[in-house]
């Protein structure tokens, strides 16, 4: 289970503070930002594989909460058939929102797992979600994620080092990577960490989907690809923009790790639809930012 | 009244004020909508603003060039990173002309007064061109363009040259003078290199040590240009990651602590690695936090410091008599040159005691208690007067082109939405003005900009308000400010987005 580290987001004005709840026997923990600011409904965050809030969402919280109350969750990650797995996650989200957020509708954002859990939430209890993001989310497993995930079976049991190369490899951009130094390489090479939760975590992975549950989906949702992600590719962003019913799309130029690559970019996209979710309509591609 | 040779411009729809990116960018817009009656009017004898007036040794910009120009005009020739000042200059001027401004601008025209009429709802510019009258009025007047001189005992009789960063004396040579640099902003860190090189001697009196981070500048190579222009996507894709990328450096400025660290890391780290001495380095050690004022970028100011025939001055300059210039730890150094490097007029700006609004009351009387503006671009009092890159719109981490484009747009739906409603006068209600004002000065108490603990051309000493800031980020700008809401301008409090 990730552990929760505090959140550097006590300064700028924005405190948080931080809580858990028991689902069984998994403890989940949670961050809030608790200042109501503006009239905007609050935003629940929900990070990916392997992460935590503090690792995906220590720029998007704190610039977030500057601005509208922000919720993170700290997935725990269950035990038992992976292919229950995002749904046992989904329930955790729920109740961090019921307990936390009790009868006013939240906008959910959730990164690549964490997508395809907000996904299911929503899907589930459309009454808890009255806005949907899903960054960097796909719709169900398919042969290219499944050839990835293989590979990252078998550098885990055979090669540590290559594994986090390969991970730095699939995360981020051509063109980001590109522009970095050796020593900066190598200093996001060893910022990979891998361990058991991560693995029962890409074992879920592989045994995504939502085809039954996208469809379910009601609230306005914002889907965000990036151009060059390796690892839940943009075409599959697309297909929950062709299965959600009041979906719109866009895409940003970054690798799966948009949280890092381009983290001003997704402020700019959740604060602006959680102010008006419906300023483009249902099925829109949402016009190129040209700053 | 000097009424030379028959203008068709005297009588337009909209005067603009100021040939720089501002005014220019707007005529531009104009003038691609096929609009003609405009007239764009500028003091000096050429378009270009900053970069017509900052021709000293070095000067360059410090946001790199692919987004330090217009996103309608992106440019595949820029020599380097940091374009030097002439070949911005040469851009906007290129620009004006072939966008068609030239027929539209009129220099040696200074604003002397610009006056709302009640009874016809006009404005009425006075210039040493004559009278010019319009509908609209854009004061695109800039706020670093008035130069500011330290308030100095004796700078005045001081017996060698003197000049100021943005009025450079080049028929003065230079080679082998004993120079004083006044400042240490961001001009001064470009001109110091350079003068290090050729100065007998180089004094730089430093009041407070700014925080410097590596500049990363470079060429662009010939096969690099050449695929700028042949996909242009190629540019406006570096100039997007230019531009997000920066703007997450806001997050450094609302002083979100792995962020501020990081910034800070950036700065002390190169600080360290490029002058080993400790006492040096402490005395080129900032005591506030880093974003307070404007973070430099530098490789070779640190270098230039540590030159023998260089003296950084841990003070600042107090006083001068002859040609002795004394420092206020009361250090006199004899110099041949002045070169005062200390800034401009930001936060009282001189053009706000030339424009008249209702009942004859200056813009300067109306901001007494600091200049606000609705949206940053419309004041109460002052019917149908725009401002272009005014109050609220200064930046410290992103390019200050992309907020004026987003007030040109603003202002472009103003004019629109005028023309379809019989040229209505569009003005706003002091509450709608005073409650944005209050609005920024909230976002901006939890920034760096206040709780920085320095004291900055970003805040107006008459009051402690960040006056001349944007304290958010860019994008914000754009999302907030470019939307043209009529309600706002009815007195609607629910338009404010901020
Ligand atoms: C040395 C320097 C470097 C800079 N580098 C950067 C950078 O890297 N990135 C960045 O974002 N910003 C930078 N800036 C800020 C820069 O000022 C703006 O980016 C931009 O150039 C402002 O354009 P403007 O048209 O609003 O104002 P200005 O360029 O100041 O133009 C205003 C014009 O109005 C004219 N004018 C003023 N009063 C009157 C009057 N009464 N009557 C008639 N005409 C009048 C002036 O003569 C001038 O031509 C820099 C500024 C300086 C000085």
């Amino acid at each position: 289970m990730s552990t929760a580290n505090t959140l550097a987001a006590t300064a700028g004005g924005v405190s948080e503070n931080h809580g858990s709840l028991h689902i069984g026997d998994l403890e989940v923990n949670f961050f809030d930002s608790v200042e109501e600011r503006g009239d905007f409904p609050p935003i629940v965050l929900v990070h990916g594989t392997g992460g935590s809030t503090r690792s995906h969402f220590s720029f998007l919280f704190p610039m977030l909460a500057a601005r509208q109350r922000v919720v993170a969750v700290d997935l725990a990650t269950p035990q038992g058939p992976p292919e229950e797995g995002t749904a046992r996650m989904a329930e955790q989200v729920q109740a961090v929102i019921e307990k936390v957020l009790p009868a006013r509708p939240v906008t959910l954002a959730g990164y690549s797992l964490g997508a395809v859990v907000a996904a299911t939430a929503a899907g589930a209890r459309p009454d808890l979600v009255g806005g949907l993001v899903l960054m960097a989310g796909w719709l169900k497993t398919d042969a290219q994620q499944r050839l990835r995930n293989d590979v990252w079976h078998a550098l885990r049991q055979s090669d540590a080092a290559a594994l986090r190369r390969y991970q730095a490899f699939c995360a981020f951009s051509a063109p980001l990577l590109a522009m970095l130094s050796e020593g900066e390489i190598e200093a996001l090479v060893a910022s990979f960490r891998t361990d058991d939760v991560m693995a029962a975590q890409m074992e879920i992975n592989r045994h995504v989907d939502l085809t039954e549950i996208a469809p379910k989906i009601t609230c306005p949702t914002l889907i965000v690809a990036g151009t060059d992600d390796l690892m839940t590719p943009f075409r599959q962003s697309k297909r929950l923009f062709g299965a959600i019913a009041d979906a719109r799309y866009t895409e940003i130029t970054s690798g799966h790790a948009m949280v890092v690559e381009r983290p001003a970019e997704l402020v700019h996209l959740i604060a602006a639809f959680n102010a008006d979710p419906n300023e483009y309509p249902a099925g829109a591609t949402l016009p190129a930012r040209r700053p | 009244m000097p009424t030379s040779t028959p203008d068709a411009l005297r009588d337009v729809s909209v005067i603009i004020v100021g040939a720089g990116f501002s005014g220019l960018g707007l005529g531009i817009q104009l003038r691609r909508r096929g609009e003609t009656s405009f007239v764009i009017l500028e003091r000096a004898d050429d378009v270009g603003g900053s970069w017509r007036d900052n021709t000293y040794p070095g000067v360059a910009c410090d946001v790199p060039s692919p987004l330090y120009s217009y996103s309608f005009r992106t440019n595949p020739d820029w020599s380097r990173m940091f374009a030097p000042g002439q070949e911005i200059w040469d851009y906007l001027r290129t620009a004006a002309r072939e966008e068609g401004l030239e027929p539209h601008l009129r220099f040696g025209a200074d604003m002397l007064e610009a006056r709302w009429s009640e009874t016809d709802h006009r404005w009425t510019v006075r210039t040493p061109q004559g009278e010019f009258h319009g509908d609209v009025l854009v004061a695109a007047t800039g706020h670093l363009t008035d130069i500011k001189l330290p308030e100095v005992p004796g700078l005045d009789t001081f017996t060698g040259e003197l000049f100021h960063s943005a009025r450079w004396n080049h028929d003065f040579p230079l080679d082998g003078k004993r120079i004083g640099v006044v400042g240490t902003g961001a001009s001064a860190i470009q001109i110091v290199p350079q003068l290090a090189e050729i100065a007998e001697r180089l004094v730089v009196f430093q009041r407070s040590a700014p925080y410097i981070q590596p500049r990363r500048d470079r060429d662009f190579s010939e096969a690099e240009k050449n695929l700028f222009r042949r996909d242009q996507r190629t540019v406006e894709e570096m100039r997007e990651m230019l531009f997000w990328y920066n703007d997450s450096r806001f997050a450094a400025r609302r002083l979100v602590d792995d962020f501020l660290a990081e910034a800070m890391w950036q700065a002390l780290s190169h600080l360290e690695k490029q002058v080993p001495d400790p006492e040096l380095r402490a005395t080129l050690t900032p005591d506030y936090t880093i974003g307070c004022k404007r973070v430099l970028l530098s490789d070779d100011y640190y270098p230039a410091v540590q030159k023998p025939n260089v003296h950084l001055e841990a003070a600042a300059l107090e006083r001068v008599a002859g040609s002795t210039a004394f420092s206020a730890s009361g250090q006199g150094f004899e110099l041949d040159v002045l070169v005062v490097a200390t800034g401009f007029e930001t936060y009282d700006l001189p053009s706000s005691y030339r424009i008249f609004g209702r009942a004859g009351r200056s813009l300067a009387d109306h901001w007494s208690n600091g200049m606000q503006a609705y949206n940053s671009i419309a004041t109460a009092g002052f019917p149908n007067l725009f401002l272009l890159n005014g109050p609220g719109t200064s930046l410290g981490h992103n390019s200050v082109i992309y907020m004026i484009e987003a007030q040109v747009d603003h202002l472009l739906a103003a004019l629109d939405w005028r023309s379809a409603h019989g040229g209505r006068v569009l003005e706003v209600s002091s509450e709608i003005e005073n409650a944005f004002a209050r609005r920024l000065d909230e976002v901006a108490a939890e920034t760096v900009i206040i709780r920085g603990g320095c004291s900055s051309w970003y805040l107006d000493p008459r009051n402690g308000r960040a006056t001349l800031s944007w304290p958010d980020f860019a994008h914000r700008f754009r999302d907030e400010c470019a939307p043209f809401d009529p309600a706002a301008y009815d007195g609607d409090e629910r338009a404010l987005r901020v």
